[in-house]
């Protein structure tokens, strides 16, 4: 059973912030509670509230609870995601949303981003490489159509 | 025995001695004058030897002149011989050179006459034998040439409208067409179970 709050983690750039916040909620805990709880203050609110939450929930030690979802955080699968545009959160949201309904544990997204793909999208997942892209849509269907493209160009006097 | 036999005898032995060493003075007198005979006869023949030996030297030096004035004279008459051979026959030689030269100008003549125009014939045909063929293969060539060089422009006329097909595309893609685009994908992929 994974944290709740690794839901909040939906891409690898978050995945290493959010490790390096961990680590510094480790370090502050060496000081004392006060410094502890400044850094917890400190990070983005929905991950500060949300640790917050399990920590009050949690029986364990601070330390133990910690160090487990620095492990949980490593493990998380990873699906990279070439896109022809900078996505926008609320649209690696739509894409995490959908993975996290069709995929069994949550799924960080390793983003990409390559505008000669024109749309769609290049997977590598499980080692493979699917590439699901407009571009080779196109290419694919000019290359099919060369000859026909080429005929109408010299029907219509686009070329001798 | 007395005394005077001793004597006698003695005297006996010494005549015979005596008359044995006359006769052996002799004997050697004899033998030595005999022996200066010889001598003299044997200088004798050695002078008459050695002028013999003069004589047929001489006659030898004499012959041996004789043979190399008769060669020398020989081997000048030799020379005037062959000069004049020499002379005879090149004279000879000249003639015939020049009759050979002359049969063979005439023949060449005659030879280059007689295939002008065979030859002519002959050049003017593979002249127009190799201009067909020529033309032909210019003709080849320059389709070849027209059907590559058009199938660059195809290919370069392709490459343009499949780059402004591609951008054409590219900008005419909303957010909204994308995002669903993504999640298109994503399900394909899902259902390839490439996720």
């Amino acid at each position: 059973m994974s944290s709740p709050v690794l839901k909040l983690i939906k891409t690898t750039e978050e995945q290493s912030l959010f490790e390096d916040e961990l680590n510094s909620l480790k370090n502050a805990l060496y000081q004392n509670e006060d410094h502890f709880n400044e850094v917890l203050n400190g990070l983005r609110p929905q991950i500060a509230k949300a640790l917050v939450t399990e920590l009050s929930a949690n029986s364990d030690s601070k330390e133990n609870y910690l160090n487990n979802l620095t492990e949980e955080l490593r493990k998380l699968p990873t699906v990279g995601l070439t896109l022809a545009f900078e996505p926008s959160s609320a649209t690696i949201n739509k894409i995490y949303d959908w993975l996290a309904s069709h995929t069994t544990t949550p799924t960080l997204i390793d983003i990409d981003v390559n505008p000669r793909i024109l749309g769609g999208v290049i997977i590598v997942s499980k080692g493979t490489y699917s590439d699901l892209s407009v571009k080779k849509s196109v290419d694919n269907y000019l290359k099919e159509h060369k000859a026909e493209i080429i005929q109408n160009l010299k029907t219509n006097k686009l070329i001798s | 025995m007395d005394n005077t036999a001793l004597l006698l005898i003695t005297i006996l032995l010494i005549s015979v001695l005596g008359i044995i060493l006359s006769v052996v003075a002799y004997s050697y007198r004899q033998l030595i004058r005999k022996y200066y005979v010889l001598r003299d006869e044997l200088d004798r023949e050695k002078k008459a030897g050695k002028a013999e030996a003069d004589k047929i030297i001489a006659e030898a030096e004499v012959r041996a002149k004789e043979i190399i004035a008769e060669g020398t004279v020989f081997n000048q008459k030799l020379q005037e011989n062959l000069s004049e051979e020499l002379k005879n026959a090149s004279a000879a030689q000249a003639e015939n050179y020049q009759a050979i030269l002359k049969t063979a100008q005439d023949e060449v003549v005659k030879t280059v006459s007689s295939m002008s125009e065979s030859v002519k014939s002959q050049i003017l045909q593979e002249f127009k034998s190799f201009t067909a063929e020529a033309t032909t293969q210019v003709q080849k060539e320059l389709q070849a040439y027209k059907a590559e060089a058009g199938k660059r422009v195809d290919e370069s006329i392709f490459e343009v409208v499949s780059t402004v097909t591609r951008e054409a595309i590219g900008k005419s893609l909303n957010l909204s067409d994308q995002e669903e685009l993504i999640i298109n994908a994503l399900e394909k992929a899902k259902a390839e179970n490439s996720l």
